[in-house]
């Protein structure tokens, strides 16, 4: 029962991860993380016995640990889930870049750690990351500026220990974007590497 | 002795790197001081039932002749009209005419025929007092527009040796389906025809030297892949679909090679091949980015993008990828280099200093660089040239969406084609 309502309560924040995924503001580098935390602390929901359900538990199993993140096993919550795409999908947090630039900022190292663990936590799955470019620079040189982006964050997860071969890239350079505002704002946000879970 | 081989050295210098004004420096048009021909239209003969007909024929024949540069209409009252028997301007019209300094009278006479039109079509030179072009056109009922382009096209090369655009092609995208498709348009705008149905991302339509292809990168099948259209029978192929980016495949002008761009060696580099496909050879070997490759009118070179240098600038190579050099040098953003079909210019995409596209042009030689479009706070791309060097079609988002536009290359007679209310980007102007 523990274990169900703990996945309930996953199931409930990440659908709340969605509904957020189309967001007017800026999303600062400060709030992945701060997401990244929130969900760690709902996946440790199984260890703690402060539930906010009004049901009555009945008596709690045996409490099971999460295995160690780098051990290539998938945790027991994530088999009882849903198909993987769609939690999946916005659990592991964009990349922004600079202005013509492919580099990973320094802040989004540890986005990127972060999504290098959910990685390790479902060894299954496989990725394709996409780069994309805000509308500014011609149309040619930033598909090859949004691949560039993409291999950046590629190279990083890699290093990371993710096997290369769960990791594919494609760029849609500023064909595709996030939002259509001629503002510095939405520049911004189109100025990404985004995960896709790719169907095996 | 020294002191002024330096001043002479340091003028020199300044000369060379000037950035010029468009009105100071012809580009692949006719010389300051050119004079353009008087030409009168006579009113085209045509019955009474045809008579919309007739005044489109000749609404299209003073836009066209009058956006070639080479002609001063001249209005209809100048010269009294006299008409012989069969209806065509006579001798006295053509005496009226060079009395009034007007060079060339042109005249039409639209003919039904069945289903179809006919449009004989003459022009008259007044120093000779005769008839010196006289053809004979059939098309159908949709035709009448493109018969006068004809007659226009027909005009200008017997006129200055020049070849005439008015019968060209402009393919572009447009998202006005909700998805980017590529269009077609007449040189004026007018026509606009989808020929793809990708439902897909397009992007970068190439005409192939015949004008009987279209390339285009298409995402239809998960990866940015180069397909080649066939417009005669509408049949599509995927040629090229290395994992990564497929880019810009352009055919040289007497169509015996394609180059395009693949970033299938981990960064982008340019390659051609035999246009089935076969033979393809590698032309550039460095870690940075090189890609959208124009050729040069002799199909002996190519100018493509390159940040070899750290930022993207346009480069020159041999069409086996030696003797690579810079061409430009102003500003830290060049793209987009599309090779004028003189051979002269290049024109290309600068970004100046307030980080705003335009379309800026350089000659081959290096010597001049000049800017096509104007300042402001919007982004001009994608430019394009016609057939005749003497015109350039590109993006522009100043009234907001992208629309396109065209531009004489002497930076004069800026036009919208498009105005649809969708976004409309990447013109290609056609090569016939």
């Amino acid at each position: 029962m523990r274990r169900v309502s703990s996945f309930a309560a996953l199931f409930i924040f990440l659908s709340g991860l969605v509904l957020m995924g189309c967001p007017k503001k800026a999303p600062s580098v400060e709030g992945s993380a701060g997401l990244s935390k929130e969900k760690s602390e709902s996946t440790n929901r199984g260890d703690q016995s402060g539930s906010s359900d009004t049901k009555p538990l009945p008596p709690p199993p045996k409490e099971e640990k999460l295995p160690p993140l780098t051990k290539e096993e998938p945790a027991p919550e994530e088999r009882a889930s849903g198909p993987a795409g769609g939690e999946a999908a916005t659990s592991l947090q964009d990349i922004f870049f600079d202005f013509d630039q492919w580099v990973i900022r320094p802040e989004s190292r540890k986005v990127l750690e972060a999504d290098a663990q959910w990685l390790a936590a479902h060894p299954q799955a496989k990725i394709q990351i996409e780069g994309h470019c805000d509308e500014r620079g011609t149309e040619e040189y930033n598909l090859a500026l949004g691949e560039r982006r993409a291999k950046s964050v590629m190279n990083f997860l890699v290093n990371l220990g993710i096997s290369p071969s769960r990791l594919s890239f494609i760029s849609y350079g500023e064909e595709k974007p996030f939002c259509n505002e001629h503002s510095e704002d939405c520049y911004q946000k189109n100025r990404r590497a985004h995960f896709v879970i790719v169907p095996k | 002795m020294r002191g002024k081989i330096f001043i002479l050295f340091l003028l020199g210098w300044l000369m060379l790197g000037t950035l010029s004004d468009a009105a100071d420096v012809f580009i692949g048009t006719t010389r300051s001081g050119y004079e353009k021909i008087p030409l009168i239209i006579v009113p085209f003969q045509g019955e009474s039932s045809v008579a919309e007909q007739v005044l489109l024929a000749e609404t299209v024949l003073q836009a066209d002749l009058e956006r070639s540069q080479f002609f001063t209409l001249v209005e209809r009252g100048k010269v009294a009209a006299s008409f012989g028997a069969n209806g065509a301007p006579d001798a006295t019209m053509i005496s009226n005419a060079a009395t009034a300094g007007v060079q060339v009278l042109a005249w039409a006479k639209l003919v039904p025929k069945g289903d179809d039109w006919v449009l004989e079509s003459y022009a008259y030179e007044t120093a000779k007092g005769e008839q010196v072009v006289a053809v004979r056109m059939v098309g159908d009922q949709k035709s009448v527009r493109m018969m006068a382009h004809r007659f226009a096209d027909k005009l200008v090369s017997y006129f200055t040796g020049e070849p005439g655009i008015a019968q060209t092609k402009i393919a572009y995208i447009s998202d006005i389906s909700g998805r980017k498709e590529i269009y077609l348009m007449d040189y004026d705008g007018a026509n606009e025809m989808r020929i793809t149905a990708d439902r897909s991302i397009i992007i970068s339509p190439r005409w192939s030297f015949d004008a009987g292809q279209i390339s285009y990168t298409s995402y239809r099948e998960g990866n940015p892949d180069i397909y080649f259209l066939d417009l005669g029978t509408g049949r599509r192929q995927r040629m090229i679909s290395y994992p990564g980016l497929n880019l810009s495949a352009v055919w040289s002008p007497k169509g015996d090679r394609v180059a395009f761009a693949t970033t299938k060696d981990g960064n982008a580099e340019i390659y051609t091949m035999k246009p089935d496909g076969t033979d393809l050879k590698r032309i550039t070997f460095n870690t940075a980015d090189d890609l959208s490759p124009t050729w040069s009118q002799t199909g002996k070179q190519i100018a493509f993008t390159s940040d070899r240098g750290g930022n993207p600038q346009i480069y020159i190579m041999d069409a086996d990828g030696s003797n690579v050099h810079r061409l430009t040098f102003n500003g830290d953003y060049n793209t987009s280099a599309s090779w004028s079909p003189k051979g002269d210019w290049i024109a290309y995409v600068c970004r100046n200093e307030e980080k705003r596209l335009k379309i800026c042009a350089d000659s081959v030689d290096g010597q001049q660089s000049v800017h096509l479009t104007e300042s402001g706070p919007w982004d001009d791309e994608s430019p394009s040239w016609a057939l005749n060097g003497r015109d350039l079609t590109f993006t522009s988002n100043r009234t907001g969406k992208n629309q396109i536009y065209a531009i004489h290359a002497d930076g004069t007679g800026l036009i919208r084609l498009t105005s649809n209310g969708a976004s409309n980007t990447a013109p290609a102007w056609s090569p016939k």
